[in-house]
């Protein structure tokens, strides 16, 4: 068993500058954790601060009930994969590969049959005898991870693995991991600024901003049901679409009105507490792009679905094969992504309709930037 | 067939050559053809050639148990020399590898013996070794007459060499531990590798490609050191300290002999020669990566 804890973990460079604030997680055993954002959140500071690399300012860091704050990293038993591989340049695959064993004085034929053991899981049998200045990027990075899963750390550390790989490889390489992650069932902690790497691997994501983390729940959560705009923006590729518009009662319900007038009808369940609370307010409309389409949902066949429409110009359209992107603008909503079937009709310059789930939309407040439903208000 | 502007491009590289041959054959090559043609000579005090002996220089040489005495004592200050200046080289560099306040302090003051004279810190190693007044006799509270002591002197002046060598060598490693990514450290301790380890394990093989430079360049300027000697102990006491760079000045400037002081420079460029197309041949096994 492993089970990491932080408590109000911050970090401070020169005394002024928080590259880290109040960092508080608990990660079980066996969990694949994603610490995702953008390039100077903070994750991989924090990474570094759970592996020893960087003292930790303030705060607590637990590593199976006790506290490692001061533990040097030797002796933290975890290991870290990380961006650049640190492949260490003048030993041989194999040495690489055993270092780790070696300076723990393993017995030789246990550290050959785990070597072997290791190497065959990442297929890199053949790479043993070489050395690091002759592999490609893809090897080096097999490698790395190898060396991490020679010994039974605690958790494994992952800082950016995939980042210095090409596209194809990094989709297999994400498979690799979460198959690894499987079969060795040890608890990961995970580096990147990638989406798609943090909601494809992880069991759990914690989304970071300026040293602070927007949230941490499962990808599904984060995804259906984001904190704030931050979260809501950076996860999901194309992003989510966030028009402006104003809250109007109506005798039914509520209306989302944008600038130019044109109306939404919001669903009844949220109709009642934004007509309470926000009603003539400005707030924000989140749609994701797969929430569009060119027929009516039939899901709520009582819905007025001629109230729930937005049409735009389209200003470009791409293919992917199995369904198409259209890019739109509508005078007051600005541009906005929508992911429609691959034979939908429509071309540049033209005009489009679409119908919006509206029982998708995500309705944040302007100032706040919360997510005004966010923990299943109703 | 080569076009004519190409016969030309060449003929104009060596042109772009000339000033550098010219400086060369100046001050090395004529200097290195008239030193092998002095050695079969004998000369009168001015350094002339007068009467050819052939290889009589080299026979007299080689039979003579002063030469012999020369090179085992040049062995030993080469060793000395070579394995002090580089571990003191060695461990500035890793000392001042890690930042800290007033590393500059430091690392300046280990560079520091590279920019000075041999001949000025033989000088005040005479002080500091002096058996009446030296300090080192007053801290240690031992009471040696360091350079007239024929056990003590060659060691004496080998200590004093590493040290002005090791300024150089301090900056060749600070050099190579600048190349050694910083990551690999880091993956190091938290593979669990404590810092004996990773100094033996990372930073050694990791100097290794600078090492060799450093140590055939070391090998070199311990054979040709003279200003230290010349006025720390001026070869002796007795013959202790006369390594041959010494004995070569003493038999063209003081005994006129300049056919036999040839003939020593010659044997010792074979030696270094040779030493060094050893090291080249090792280097190719030995370093890796």
């Amino acid at each position: 068993m492993s089970e990491l804890l932080l408590k109000n973990v911050c970090k401070m460079y020169d005394k002024k500058q928080y590259a880290v604030r109040d960092f508080s997680l608990k990660i079980e055993d066996g969990e694949f954790v994603i610490f995702v954002g953008p390039s100077g959140c903070g994750k991989s500071t924090t990474l570094r601060m759970i592996a020893g690399l960087e003292e930790i300012t303030s705060g607590e860091l637990w590593i199976d009930q006790q506290l490692s704050n001061y533990v040097e990293p030797k002796d933290r038993d975890l290991s870290m994969v990380f961006q650049n591989y640190a492949l260490y340049p003048q030993m041989t695959i194999y040495d690489n590969m055993a270092f780790s064993l070696q300076i723990r004085k393993v017995p030789k034929d246990e550290i050959d049959k785990r070597v072997h053991w290791a190497a065959s899981i990442l297929g890199i049998e053949h790479l043993l005898k070489q050395r690091p200045g002759a592999l490609s990027g893809g090897q080096k990075q097999r490698v790395a991870i190898g060396s991490a899963i020679m010994r039974k750390p605690k958790a494994f550390l992952m800082d950016e693995p995939l980042s210095n790989l090409d596209a194809k490889l990094r989709a297999q390489m994400r498979v690799e991991l979460s198959e690894l992650h499987k079969r060795l069932g040890t608890t990961m902690i995970y580096v990147t600024h990638d989406q798609t790497e943090a909601m494809t691997l992880g069991t759990k994501i914690v989304v970071m901003k300026d040293g602070f983390i927007k949230q941490a729940d499962t990808p599904k959560e984060i995804y259906e049901n984001p904190a704030d705009l931050f979260v809501a923006g950076f996860i999901g590729s194309p992003s989510m679409n966030f028009m402006e518009g104003t809250i109007r009662k109506t005798d039914k319900g509520a209306d989302f009105v944008l600038v130019s007038g044109q109306k939404l009808e919001l669903p009844a369940d949220k109709a009642n507490i934004l007509a309470n609370e926000y009603a003539d307010k400005k707030v924000l409309i989140g749609i994701r792009p797969e929430h569009f389409s060119t027929v009516p949902q039939t899901a709520y066949p009582e819905a007025d679905y001629s109230r729930r429409r937005l049409s735009g110009t389209i200003i470009a359209r791409e293919m992917l094969g199995a369904e198409s992107m259209f890019y739109l603008r509508e005078e007051s909503a600005g541009e906005y992504a929508c992911r429609l079937p691959v034979e939908t009709p429509g071309k540049a310059e033209g005009t489009m309709t679409l119908y919006v789930d509206m029982d998708e939309a995500h309705f944040f407040d302007p100032t706040t930037e919360k997510n005004i439903f966010y923990g299943g208000r109703q | 067939m080569k076009s004519l502007s190409e016969k030309f491009k060449g003929g104009s590289a060596y042109c772009y050559l000339i000033p550098c041959f010219l400086i060369f054959a100046v001050f090395l090559f004529y200097p290195f053809v008239k030193t092998i043609y002095l050695s079969l000579f004998l000369t009168d005090k001015l350094g002339q050639a007068k009467v050819f002996v052939g290889a009589r220089n080299y026979i007299e040489l080689l039979t003579s148990s002063s030469f012999y005495n020369s090179l085992i004592v040049t062995l030993v200050f080469v060793v000395i020399v070579v394995v002090g200046s580089m571990l003191l080289g060695l461990i500035g560099a890793v000392l001042c590898s890690k930042a800290f306040p007033g590393i500059r302090a430091f690392s300046t003051s280990y560079a520091l013996p590279m920019a000075i004279a041999s001949s000025g810190a033989a000088m005040i190693f005479k002080i500091i070794l002096n058996p009446t007044i030296g300090i080192l006799n007053k801290l240690t509270g031992l009471d040696i007459n360091w350079i007239a002591d024929p056990k003590y002197a060659l060691i004496c002046v080998a200590v004093l060499t590493a040290w002005l060598n090791s300024g150089i060598n301090f900056l060749y490693f600070s050099a190579g531990l600048g190349n050694i990514d910083e990551s690999i450290y880091e993956r190091a301790s938290v593979d669990g590798a404590n810092g004996i380890q990773k100094f033996f394990r990372l930073t050694l093989p990791g100097l290794s490609p600078i090492m060799f430079y450093t140590l055939v360049v070391n090998i070199i300027q311990a054979f040709q050191s003279f200003g230290q000697i010349k006025i720390l102990t001026a070869g002796g006491p007795g013959e202790s300290t006369n390594v041959i760079v010494y004995s070569i000045y003493r038999d063209a400037f003081f005994n006129y002999r300049f056919g036999s002081a040839a003939a020593q420079s010659v044997v010792l460029f074979l030696i270094i020669m040779a030493l060094t197309l050893v090291m080249f041949k090792i280097e190719k096994k030995g370093v890796k990566y």
